[in-house]
């Protein structure tokens, strides 16, 4: 098995608030091969965003602080409390984020291209001339119509779905091998998000990323994702092949995840809330496992200590009593 | 707000102004200089218009007797400063309450009246702001001629209301609409009622950074009038006419117009921070 | 192409009627305080030492103060649009006239005075923005505080007196050197008139850049705040490119406003500088015509300066509008 690209170790991250301070991600690990898809799922709250935003280090700080046991390594090397020239090396040329705003994350004033342009002249040499030609070739093959006229245009000249194509062009600009999509269709329409995951699978398959996909929209999971991490109040509650996850998923929460979203139709954030209750709040998580409070199957040992991240067969981590041995103890687990 | 939630809400604005320690320092520093002014007669170790002794005190540098020195008259300049404190300090607040008042007025007015109303209240506001305040000022002066305080302070007054109408005038309109006045119209409750127990008690914070600002910035003006010859008429002492006559002898005694300058800048930073406190204490998320 | 040539039109139209109206408001203004001072307009002015008789006699005549209140009204408006301002009783001649000597010697100050504001005023902003809260934020911070608070005319007189008296730096006063002038080679001329130029100049700059350092430090923090900075920094993108390109473009767009705004302000403090360093212009012109009760020239200088003021705000609002990509072409 060959190196990792980006192996994440006790990645955590805490939050400075009025109300003392909240644990967003509580040591997380996890990796992403490369050329892999891997799909990161949870409802808001979950630290998904977080840790999406860490990796590139985009958390301001103050008020959120990454703990000096983090580690996050890509290609061997931790990148964690890294200075500013560090992560500058590693940003839009290693690794692309997209993120889920696109009318948001286009500067207004500035044309398209000219945005997508400054991308590839910050990560090769070459002439401006050069780079807006490459710039064209870039929308291009993010699927935009017409793309030297669209690269003089502005952002509030374009549709929702053009200008997530014109996010992504930017965001690939800089020839990144893995690239973080937050939420990539999460502000779009629902004809214009088949587009958008149509053209995310063909770029992979075209140019070999690794994907770490950031979402709660499951149909996106099932189309491109080759192992699914669910993430439950700060914690990875679930890490399987994404087949896995479909077919057997051990985690009440992944259970429950897939099933409202197998269940009626409507937006996702539907599907998501038909579990009851809603996700605690970083600055008080429950105690023992933190997903108690809202789950049918817990049961005298969930309340009492909190599950670790089990093996249950290959590939396949849960954190769940219902699944692993607690130390000792075995009576009263329903079977 | 209903004019409860308001009252409330004021009382809650006095205690935050004090914890925010910007507001502390400017109500500090503007209570020091409200004090000085004001205690000027006993202050100042000499009387502002004595003319002490014209063979030997001409232009004495600042020395134990006379901290500022004297002016070409042999005025005692320390004492001079601190009885223009007063005749500045006061011109501007009662400025500055004329101002308030009519450009509340005002504003309430064109916000809560008609739409003719407000169009040709909002013209004359309009060219209030184009016309540049000393043009202005310039040009009421030679109408009215008379240079009392009095007239002084009307005219200062009412050249400075447009922007506090503007505030009042905003918040009449976005008032207007709310339910607890459409409900109090229908209950067949006054206008002017209207206004005084629910518009006023909201706007009276805004009114007062406004205020504090323009304490400041009237000062500045009444200064440059004086100043020019057309403000507080000597032997009077105004800190800018006494930095007219410092002009004269700028090189050879530059504490004459270096004194009340100082004072003048003093003043105004002192306004300016009582203005940001109030603000802070009115936004405290917003520093 | 040629839909958005006519909203363009529309929109040039719409502001400068909008600009006219003011102007007509302000002409209005100025008619009702005539009427509105004590006694009979012009009463005083007759006193006047310098007003003969005669042109009393026409100015009477030409605005029709025999006449009932509208019909004087009428005439004075279409006397101003007409170019007809009255008369200066001092100098016996046309007030645009007396003016025509002096406003060039204003257009100057004021265009040298709003090109250093805001240069300073930008540039203290950019620093104090791109690291704020930091020690040099602080201190900027109090110095614009500092120079927002100063008397203009007092800041001329303790620069006139460091730099000009006391250093020799910079002349004390005039537009050129009134002996070597004329027989100075062009090159040299130039450099006379600038540093003649400066103390004025740098004067009124220095407390316009207060105020707008002030602003331009809030616009670019707000603008860094904005998603799409993220963003750019997710590219990889180095800090200057960040603030410059990405903050900077966006946040000098309200300061285009700011140029009409500071306007008025500036014209006030253009009054006391002239008189401090006796600059010939418009400001020492009023006021002289004040201490002369020159009546027509005080009324006809506000007009002009209110005029400049309207037109300096269409100007800049019709610049927003070319300048943001967004407004260019909708309606």
């Amino acid at each position: 098995m060959s190196a990792p690209l980006l192996s994440l170790r006790h990645l955590t991250v805490d939050y400075a608030t009025d109300r003392g301070t909240a644990r967003a991600v509580d040591s997380v690990s996890l990796d992403v091969a490369s050329g892999e898809t891997v799909a990161l799922v949870g409802e808001s709250g979950s630290g998904k965003t977080t840790l999406a935003l860490s990796l590139l280090g985009l958390l301001p700080e103050p008020p959120a602080r990454v703990a000096p046991e983090s580690r996050i390594e890509y290609q061997g090397a931790n990148l964690a409390g890294g200075d500013n020239a560090s992560w500058r090396r590693v940003r839009g040329r290693e690794m692309g984020m997209v993120f889920q705003d696109p009318s948001l994350s286009l500067n207004p004033v500035l044309t398209v291209g000219s945005q997508v342009a400054e991308v590839v002249r910050t990560h090769s040499k070459c002439t401006r001339r050069e780079a807006t030609t490459r710039a064209a070739e870039l929308l291009a093959m993010v699927g935009v119509d017409s793309p030297a006229l669209r690269a003089r245009q502005y952002a509030h000249q374009l549709s929702g779905g053009l200008r997530q194509r014109a996010m992504i062009a930017i965001a690939l600009a800089g020839e990144p091998k893995l690239l973080i999509a937050d939420e990539p269709t999460a502000a779009l329409d629902v004809t214009v998000q088949a587009q958008i995951v149509e053209l995310l699978a063909e770029l992979r398959r075209r140019l070999g990323m690794a994907v770490l996909l950031v979402t709660h929209d499951f149909g996106l999971v099932a189309q491109m994702a080759d192992r699914v991490v669910v993430m439950y109040a700060g914690q990875v509650a679930e890490m399987a092949p994404a087949p896995v996850v479909f077919s057997g998923a051990a985690h009440p929460y992944t259970q429950g995840l897939l099933l409202a979203a197998r269940g009626g139709a409507g937006s996702a954030e539907r599907r998501l809330a038909a579990i009851p209750g809603a996700p605690p709040a970083a600055t008080a998580w429950p105690s023992a496992c933190r997903f108690h409070p809202r789950c049918a199957r817990a049961w005298n040992h969930c309340r009492a200590e909190a599950p670790q991240l089990e093996r249950v067969s290959e590939g396949h981590d849960a954190r769940c009593w219902l699944v692993s041995e607690p130390a000792g103890e075995t009576g009263g687990r329903p079977s | 707000m209903t004019a409860g939630a308001a009252t409330a809400a004021l009382v809650a604005f006095a205690a935050r102004l004090w914890t925010a320690p910007r507001a502390r320092l400017g109500l500090l520093l503007v209570a020091l200089l409200v004090l000085a002014a004001a205690a000027a007669p006993w202050l100042a170790p000499y009387d502002p218009s004595a003319q002490l002794d014209l063979a030997t005190l001409q232009l004495a540098p600042p020395s134990t007797a006379h901290p500022l020195g004297t002016d070409l008259f042999s005025r005692d300049v320390l004492s001079r400063l601190l009885h223009g404190a007063r005749i500045s300090l006061s011109i501007a607040v009662l400025a500055v309450l004329v101002a308030v008042t009519v450009g509340t007025a005002v504003g309430l007015a064109a916000g809560y009246g008609g739409p003719v109303l407000d169009a040709v209240l909002m013209r004359v506001v309009d060219s209030g702001l184009a016309i540049p305040r000393v043009f202005l000022l310039l040009m009421v002066l030679a109408l009215w001629e008379r240079s009392t305080s009095l007239t002084l302070i009307l005219v200062l007054g009412l050249t400075s209301w447009f922007p506090t109408s503007r505030l009042a005038r905003a918040e009449a309109l976005s008032v207007r609409r709310r339910d607890y006045v459409v409900a109090a119209r229908a209950l067949g409750l006054p206008s002017w009622r209207i206004l005084l127990r629910h518009v006023l008690p909201n706007i009276a914070p805004a009114l007062l950074v406004s205020a504090a600002l323009g304490v400041g910035q009237i000062v500045l003006v009444e200064a440059g009038l004086s100043f020019l010859g057309v403000g507080v008429q000597p032997p009077t002492a105004s800190w800018g006419n006494m930095i007219a006559d410092g002009q004269t002898h700028l090189l050879a005694a530059p504490w004459l117009a270096a004194a009340p300058g100082l004072a003048l800048v003093l003043t105004v930073i002192a306004f300016s921070v009582l203005a940001d406190g109030l603000q802070d204490a009115l936004n405290p998320r917003s520093s | 192409m040629g839909a958005g040539l006519v909203t363009v039109l529309g929109f040039l139209v719409r502001r400068l009627a909008q600009a006219a109206l003011v102007s007509f408001a302000v002409v209005t203004v100025t008619f009702v305080l005539l009427h509105l001072a004590p006694g009979e307009p012009l009463a005083t002015f007759a006193e006047s030492p310098y007003a003969s008789p005669e042109v009393v006699a026409q100015m009477r005549r030409n605005f029709g103060l025999d006449q009932p209140l509208l019909v004087q009204y009428g005439r004075y408006l279409a006397n101003i649009t007409r170019g007809d301002w009255g008369m200066s009783f001092a100098q016996h001649r046309p007030v645009l006239a007396a003016f025509r000597d002096t406003v060039g010697n204003t257009a100057v100050l004021a265009l040298a005075a709003l090109l250093l504001d805001f240069g300073l005023g930008i540039a203290a902003g950019v620093m104090q923005a791109s690291r704020p809260r930091s020690v040099t934020d602080r201190i900027l911070s109090g110095i614009s505080l500092v120079f927002y608070s100063v008397p203009v005319f007092w800041l001329g007189l303790m620069l006139l007196l460091l730099l000009g008296e006391a250093l020799h730096w910079f002349p004390v006063g005039g537009v050129v050197d009134p002996v070597l002038y004329p027989s100075l080679s062009p090159a040299a001329q130039l450099v006379d008139r600038l540093r003649h130029l400066a103390l004025p100049a740098l004067t009124l700059a220095l407390v316009g850049a207060g105020a707008t350092a002030r602003y331009q430090r809030a616009a670019l923090l707000d603008a860094m705040r904005q998603e799409f900075v993220r963003t750019a920094k997710a590219r990889g993108l180095s800090e200057r490119a960040v603030v410059w390109r990405h903050g900077l473009r966006n946040a000098l767009l309200p300061t285009i406003t700011l140029v009409g705004l500071s306007l008025p302000a500036l014209l006030s403090g253009v009054v006391l500088v002239e008189t401090v360093f006796s600059w010939p212009g418009m400001g020492r012109l009023t006021v002289s015509a004040i201490t002369q009760r020159d009546y027509p020239v005080v009324m006809g200088a506000a007009l002009l300066a209110a005029f400049s003021v309207v037109l300096a705000n269409a100007a800049a609002d019709i610049a927003y509008r070319f300048a943001d990509p967004r407004t260019r072409e909708a309606r």
